[in-house]
Order: structure tokens, then C-alpha cells, then sequence
């Protein structure tokens, strides 16, 4: 490594280790009692009952206390690391030793983040090896569930570690720009929150600025792949996200894969940046507010721009006050940094424009049709696939009470779902700021049903749009119903609900006392029972699901579920599926492994 | 050799540091620079450490840049006029910072020079006196045996016994191994007993750089009596800088050839004349007050 290719750097290096060697123990003290002392009070409660269940829960508050304490750590570990841009009495000696600026910035680099890194990685190799003892002693119950895939604690703390560790660095390096772009410890520190708060802050506001008007565009999930790769606390938000709405499977190789690449890749940029930065930094910036006037003025304009932004929110009469509070943040601010009324003249002039441009920029963005992209229905070629969340199947009574969420893969799908979206757009009716179909109830509540499209693009894209339609509109989408990827679903569901149940025991019941309509379930009744045998069993599954698909992939249009075509229902876990009078192949395994 | 050529170097806030500032120092000699506060000769040590990057002209030191030049700057230590950085260490640790970064470290020298002046060499630099720290990083510096040495206010706070020996360390290391040192310091009484050559610098502009002999030699005192009054006509030709009269013992000072001045008065026929050769202190003074530089203090 041409970076310590001289005795003198390698030296340096390892004086930047030795100087933070107090902030190493902190580091390593506080990673082994977060997530460690955590686990291994579940194994030692596991085990032997040691611990105990309210000692556990009580310590995991401390856990994530001390853990958060060591992502904390890594701020004073990148302004210990570049102290002399800060104190002039270091400057000069720093500055005077004999390295290249390049040697100077990486070792110092290197130095701090192997110190902040170090420990967390210690950290996870213990963390692992005490979740293998769980799951060797206790194999099924730590078992976290995202989308439709299930891991292991060995994985999922793996991967949260591993996730944490990449934040952790790209936090470090911001910390390291606001050192090289600030000249005293209190702008640095200032700057570091506000560089790391700023940046997802920023995306999330321009993002919400350009969309909030554009109908069926959901804000927050067009601006997560941004803000999910530019900075820590975006990283975190986006990532937790993920995982609640297990939309995205993002603990899946691939997927989790390419976050953490995406991370580390514009980590990389920041490292950049604040190298050349760094190289282009004087030494009499030192003890000076901050190094670059630029960086001063995008931190004040980036203020302006968000306070400004409240306006589109209360138009009218409000806007005053806004206007004139945020003239008084700019020009305190100016203050602060000039240490003083210096040259107030032109801060007075540049706040003006500051708010001017600011102004100008929030009402172009703020347009309505965000630009095209609110409006805009991909074509059925351009699409991969297409995940609806919707009312798939509607009760026999005539509500729809179950969501369903499908992966439409094939042309046909695709093909109705861009139809629907695109009947939405013409007709969406743009009042009082809501957008709805117009439905023959007016606009009440109870007639609306909520329909989100997640389409993933050929082209790597995903494009969210989430809409409200009548239940006029949703009978629309009755035809989702009869095609292959539903069919797929709908069998999906058949084998996840029954394949592991007792194979034994094949119940049937043919009149369902409740509602008056026949009805099929799985699952042993009383008196009204047929024992299949294992191999029987699965036959019979395994033939069900095939004639599903081949009935489905034949009706026709007029095929749709209504209580008249309805011939069975088959319960398939918080939701029904259901056999038409017309599936005929359907109507035929059942009748030749049940009593129906 | 370093030689510095028409540099300029700005601050932030205007003020022009140094302008058209050039240079040269020989290899081996002892460098001083005078002048007033903010005249710009921290400035000029931190161009030629390598601290600062000058706004246009050049530094070359041995034929090349200083500025992001390891090389060069592993031939340079710079000493500056602060005392509060490295505070944790102990000496032995500072020396160890040091010796892996120069490459030319003595241990044996630095055992040699700190049984001169016997630092504590396990205490923590924090607990040092200001004289202290003065002479540990001097005897670092001297140590690194680099082959310029750059001090800034470097006596500063050492006591006079202790400066005696710090000076004849520096003296030594010139004699030894062909030390350039470079020292800027208001005590001209120190630059004096260790310079050869001197730089005057004032508002960042150079006004010359001599050798201290020519500086002396240039400018003298004289007392003088007459018998009778002479008219004033009669010095003409000479550069009178400044004059003052006790009753009949006139005082001047007075720029040209020595010899010259004395064959002028001698011509007059004083009954006393003495001539004497100005300290490096009052030649400072002086040439500060003909500039206009705290008039009204001096």
C-alpha cells in the first residue's frame, strides 16, 4: 500500500492508534456490554433460567443504551484524530511533520477507524458465537420473521451487525468532513449533527416538497432508496422500514447485499470528498469558524430552505411570520459565524437572496403533477413485476375484509393492474387536497378501499403509488382473480396453511351453520371427518393446487366471484380462496378425496 | 540552500502577510529574522516548514518544493512559539514520536544533550515549566539532526543560565554538521551572539538581508564636543538618521563608511569624538522609528 510506504507514515499510524487508545477502551467497553451482555443473558436464561425473563427485558434497555453510546463514540474518535485542525498550538507541529497530506489525511483516517471499528467488530464475533449457543439450544424460538422468509438468530444478528458496522463508518467519515470543514471543535460538533441529521432531513424535504400534491405518489417510500444510501440516520430509517413492512425481503442475500454495497460506495465518496477537501484546506483556517465560506453558506441556505419550506403547508397570511422568523434564524446564524455585527450589510443582502432563491425553488417544486412523475403509468413491457396490496378476494356478503398482497409476474397481470392505474389518473378528481374516485356513495368512508402498486422496473427502479378506489372501481379488479400469479398465490397459501398440519386427520364440512353457504375447510370436525392416509394427503394437495391453476387460467371474463358462481370456500388463513362453479377440475379432486 | 522567490502570501481576512517576498540563506549559516509584531516572519517559518502553501512565488529548499514534499521536510524541524501542545506526553514518548518520523534520530545525541540540561524524561510535559518544554523540544529538534532547524520565539521563557547552554548546543550543532538555522526572536541580543546574517522584515516586505557585521558597520553613534559652534552646514554629505545636544556634547547617529564619518568630523576639530558601534537593538529601534513603527512608544 503506496500509503505507508515510508517509515514515517507507518510510524504516524501507529501514533494515531496510540493517541486514541483511551477512546479505544471506552469503545470496547461499551460494545461488549450492549448486544453480548444481552445475548448471553438469553443463553444463561435459556440454559439454566439464571437470569431471568425480567432481568433480560430490563437489560435490553441497557443494551441499546450502551450501544448507542458506542455508535456516539465515533465522533470524538474523528475529532480526536484530526485534533490539530482545530487547535492551533497542533497545527503547526502536525503540519510540519514530514508526510504528504495524502499520508497525513489516511493514516489519521485509518487510525481513528480502526479504533471505532475494532471493537464493534469484537463485538459481533461474540454476539455470533453466543447466538449459535442459543439456537443450538433453542433452534425455534429465535426466529425473526421478514416478508416471507424466516432467520435465524445467527443470520439476523449477523446481518444487523454487519448493517450496523457500515452506518457506523459512513457516520465516522461525516464526522471526519465536518472536521476538514470546520476550524474549531464547537462548529465541528455542530456540523457533524447537523451534516448527519441534515442530509436525510434535506432528501426527505425536497422529496415531500416535489410529491406531497402529486396523487397516489407515496412520499415516503419514493424518497427511501435516496435516503436509505446517503447517510446513517436514512440508512437506519429506511432499513427499519424494511423490515417492519417486510415489503422488501432486505435481509435477503442479494438484497441486503447490494444496501450495504450502496452504502459502502457513497461512503467512499464522502471519504473522497473529505480528502480532497482536506487537500485543499489551509492551516490558517484553523481555530477559525469553519475552513470553506461554501460550506457555511449551504449550511445557512439549507436552514432557510427548510423553515421557508412550511409555507406551501399554511399559505396566506401565515407566510409572514415564516418569512420573517426565517430572516431572523439566517441573520442570527450569519451573526454567530462572523462572531459578530462584521460586514452585517452583506449578511443582511445575502439572507434576502438566500430567502429569494429559496422561495422560488419551493413554489417551481411544489407543482401539482410533480413534474410527470405522478402521472406516469409504466408500460407493461417495462415491467418486471408488480406487488399489489389489495382486498383480493371480497367476502361472499359483498365487503372486502382481507388484504392480500400478490407478486404479479405475468404479462396478464401486469397488463390489468397498468390498465387500473391508468383509469385512475384519468379520472382522479383533485378536491379539498385528497384524491379519490368519485363513487356512487359521494365520498364516505365506508365505500373506499386503499390499493397500493409496488412495480419493480426492468431497469432496477421500484415505483410505490398508492390510491384510493370505490368499490365500483374495485369490482375492476375482479379479473386480478383469474389469472396465473393469483392462482400461484392462492395455492401458495393452500401448502403454507395445510402442508404441515396433522396429514392424518382430512376433515371436510358441507353446510356451514353460521352463514348458509357451503363451505370447505381443513381441519378435522367431528362426525364429518375422512382420514386420509399421509401419501393421500399430499395427493390431494398437490392435485387441488394443479387443477386451481388450470381452472383459473380458463375462465373467462364472466368468471368472477360473486355469490352465485361461488361453489366453495376454502379457508387459507385470516382469508378465503375460493372454487367458482365453473372450475370443474377443482370440483373434481374435492369430491374425490372429501365427503362434499 | 533555501531560496525563496517573490512570494505572496493572504489571509482570509485580507491582510497581506508577506508580498513579493524573496530570499535567499546559505546552507550552514545561522539565519535571524527581525521585525515588528505581525510583520510576518511566523508566517515566513511556517512557508518554509511546509505549514503554510504560499499564494504565488516558490520556496525551494535543496532544489525542491517544501510544501506536501516529505522529503524536503524530513530535512526540516520547525519549532514554533508554542508550549502547550503535547501535554499527555512524557519526553521519552515525544522523543519516540519523533525519532520514528525523522530518520536521522540520535538516541545518543539526545542522551548527550538532555545530560546537559537533565529533563525529566518520564514526566508528563504538562507538569513542565514553560523554560522546560522550551528545551525539550529544542534538544528534540537538535536530535532529529536534520539539516535545517527553524525556531520561532524559541528562548522564550528559558531561563538565562539554561539559555547559555541551549545556544551553545545550537552553535555546536552548526559547527558539527553544517546546521542552517533560522531564528526569529525580539531578543537581539541572542540573534546577535548566534547569527551571521540577518533579514529585516516590515509589513511583509523584505528591507534587507545582510550579514550582521555589514548591518553594524553601516550605522554608528557618535558624541561629540566643539569648541565653538559649528553650523549645521558643515555635516553636510552625511546621513544623519538622529541628532540630540546635551549642552556641548552633541549626539548622532549617523548611516555611512565609519572612516568616512570620522575624517568628516575630524575635519572640524572636536575636542571629543567617540564612535561607537550600535547594538543590533538600537539598529532595530532605529530603523523601526525612521518607518514610523510606534513612534510615539519609543
Amino acid at each position: 500500500m503506496t500509503l505507508f510506504k515510508t517509515d514515517a507514515s507507518r510510524h504516524y499510524f501507529k501514533c494515531g492508534l496510540q493517541k486514541n487508545s483511551k477512546l479505544f477502551i471506552a469503545s470496547i467497553a461499551f460494545e461488549v456490554l450492549s448486544i453480548p451482555v444481552l445475548l448471553l443473558s438469553v443463553l444463561l436464561e435459556e440454559s439454566s433460567g439464571i437470569a431471568g425473563i425480567l432481568s433480560v427485558l430490563l437489560y435490553s434497555f441497557f443494551s441499546f443504551l450502551f450501544a448507542g453510546i458506542a455508535v456516539i463514540l465515533g465522533i470524538p474518535i474523528a475529532l480526536n484524530s484530526f485534533s490539530y485542525l482545530h487547535k492551533k498550538h497542533e497545527s503547526d507541529t502536525y503540519l510540519s511533520f514530514p508526510l504528504s497530506n495524502k499520508q497525513r489525511f489516511f493514516c489519521d483516517y485509518l487510525s481513528g477507524l480502526i479504533t471505532y471499528i475494532v471493537p464493534a467488530l469484537g463485538s459481533m464475533i461474540l454476539s455470533v458465537i453466543l447466538s449459535i449457543l442459543i439456537h443450538i439450544k433453542e433452534p425455534d424460538e429465535y426466529v425473526f420473521g421478514v416478508g416471507d422468509t424466516d432467520y435465524t438468530i445467527i443470520s439476523f444478528v449477523l446481518k444487523i451487525y454487519l448493517f450496523a458496522i457500515i452506518c457506523m463508518v459512513m457516520l465516522y467519515t461525516l464526522a471526519v468532513l465536518s472536521a476538514v470543514l470546520c476550524g474549531t471543535l464547537y462548529e465541528t460538533l455542530s456540523s457533524t449533527l447537523l451534516i448527519n441529521a441534515g442530509i436525510p432531513g434535506m432528501i426527505a424535504l425536497i422529496t415531500h416538497i416535489c410529491f406531497n400534491k402529486a396523487p397516489g405518489v407515496d412520499t415516503g417510500y419514493m424518497m427511501l432508496p435516496v435516503l436509505g444510501k446517503t447517510s446513517p440516520l436514512g440508512a437506519v430509517i429506511s432499513f427499519a422500514y424494511y423490515l417492519d413492512e417486510g415489503i422488501k425481503d432486505c435481509l435477503s442475500i442479494p438484497t441486503f447485499l447490494w444496501t450495504l454495497f450502496w452504502l459502502l460506495a457513497v461512503n467512499a465518496l464522502y471519504i473522497l470528498l473529505s480528502y480532497k477537501l482536506y487537500t485543499k484546506r489551509k492551516a490558517e483556517h484553523t481555530s477559525k469558524p469553519y475552513a470553506f465560506k461554501l460550506y457555511n453558506r449551504i449550511l445557512i441556505s439549507c436552514l432557510t430552505f427548510a423553515i421557508i419550506s412550511i409555507i406551501p403547508a399554511w399559505p396566506g397570511f401565515f407566510a409572514i411570520p415564516v418569512l420573517i422568523f426565517t430572516a431572523v434564524v439566517n441573520l442570527s446564524f450569519e451573526t454567530i459565524t462572523n462572531r459578530g455585527f462584521k460586514n452585517f450589510s452583506k449578511s443582511i443582502v445575502r439572507c434576502i437572496v438566500t430567502i429569494g432563491v429559496s422561495v422560488i425553488i419551493i413554489f417551481v417544486l411544489n407543482n401539482k403533477w410533480a413534474f410527470g412523475a405522478s402521472t406516469r403509468v409504466p408500460d407493461v413491457e417495462d415491467v418486471e413485476s408488480v406487488t399489489i396490496d389489495f382486498y383480493g378476494y371480497p367476502a361472499v356478503d359483498g365487503y372486502y375484509y382481507t388484504r392480500t398482497v400478490v407478486e404479479y409476474t405475468s404479462e396478464e397481470g401486469i397488463e390489468i393492474i397498468t390498465d387500473i392505474h391508468r383509469d385512475f389518473i384519468e379520472n382522479y378528481e383533485y378536491r379539498s387536497g385528497s384524491f379519490e374516485y368519485e363513487s356512487q356513495y359521494g365520498y364516505g368512508y365506508y365505500d373506499r378501499y386503499d390499493y397500493t402498486l409496488v412495480y419493480k422496473l426492468k431497469n432496477g427502479l421500484t415505483m410505490k403509488r398508492t390510491f384510493t378506489l370505490s368499490e365500483d372501481t374495485v369490482i375492476g379488479l375482479h379479473a386480478l382473480n383469474n389469472t396465473k400469479d393469483f392462482a400461484e398465490y392462492t395455492c401458495d397459501r393452500i401448502i403454507e396453511k395445510y402442508a404441515d398440519t396433522n396429514k392424518l386427520v382430512f376433515g371436510v364440512k358441507l353446510k356451514n351453520g353460521y352463514d348458509g353457504y357451503t363451505s370447505f375447510a381443513i381441519e378435522a370436525r367431528d362426525g364429518d371427518a375422512r382420514y386420509l392416509s399421509e401419501a393421500e394427503y399430499d395427493d390431494f394437495l398437490e392435485e387441488l393446487c394443479e387443477a386451481i391453476k388450470t381452472d383459473v387460467d380458463s375462465r373467462n371474463s364472466d368468471d368472477i366471484i360473486t355469490e352465485e358462481n361461488i361453489y366453495i370456500r376454502i379457508n387459507i388463513g385470516g382469508q378465503y380462496a375460493y372454487i367458482l362453479k365453473s372450475d370443474v377440475n377443482s370440483i373434481a379432486v374435492l369430491e374425490k378425496y372429501t365427503d362434499i | 540552500m533555501i531560496e525563496i522567490k517573490n512570494i505572496y502570501k493572504q489571509f482570509d481576512d485580507n491582510f497581506l502577510a508577506l508580498k513579493d517576498f524573496s530570499l535567499q540563506i546559505e546552507k550552514g549559516s545561522a539565519f535571524g529574522l527581525l521585525g515588528s509584531n505581525g510583520a510576518g516572519k511566523s508566517t515566513l517559518l511556517r512557508l518554509l516548514s511546509g505549514v503554510y502553501k504560499q499564494d504565488a512565488g516558490e520556496i525551494i529548499v535543496d532544489g525542491e518544493s517544501v510544501y506536501d514534499n516529505p522529503a524536503i521536510k524530513q530535512k526540516i524541524f520547525f519549532i514554533n512559539d508554542e508550549t502547550i501542545q503535547f501535554g499527555n506526553y512524557t519526553l521519552e514518548k515525544l522523543k519516540d514520536l519523533y525519532k520514528g518520523l525523522y530518520p536521522n534520530f540520535s538516541d545518543e545525541l539526545f542522551e548527550r544533550l538532555n545530560n546537559k540540561i537533565k529533563l525529566p524524561t518520564y514526566k508528563k510535559l504538562n507538569q513542565f515549566s514553560k523554560g522546560m518544554k522550551r528545551q525539550a523540544i529544542v534538544i528534540i529538534g537538535l536530535s532529529c539532526q536534520t539539516e535545517y532547524l527553524l525556531l520561532d520565539e524559541a528562548f522564550d521563557g528559558i531561563d538565562p543560565a539554561m539559555r547559555i547552554i541551549v545556544k551553545r548546543m545550537l552553535v555546536d550543532a552548526m559547527i558539527d554538521r553544517e546546521l542552517t538555522v533560522i531564528i526569529s526572536s525580539h531578543n537581539l541580543k541572542e540573534i546577535s551572539e548566534i547569527c551571521d546574517s540577518i533579514a529585516f522584515i516590515h509589513k511583509g516586505e523584505l528591507l534587507f538581508a545582510k550579514s550582521i557585521e555589514s548591518v553594524k558597520n553601516e550605522m554608528h553613534k557618535l558624541q561629540v564636543a566643539f569648541s565653538e559652534e559649528i553650523s549645521e552646514d558643515a555635516l553636510a554629505g552625511l546621513n544623519i538618521i538622529k541628532s540630540d545636544r546635551n549642552q556641548s556634547v552633541r549626539h548622532y547617529i549617523i548611516r555611512g563608511n565609519a572612516d568616512e564619518i570620522r575624517a568628516k568630523f575630524e575635519s572640524l576639530n572636536p575636542i571629543i569624538l567617540d564612535i561607537v558601534q550600535l547594538t543590533l537593538e538600537e539598529i532595530f529601534i532605529i530603523e523601526m522609528e525612521e518607518r514610523g513603527y510606534g513612534n510615539d512608544a519609543v
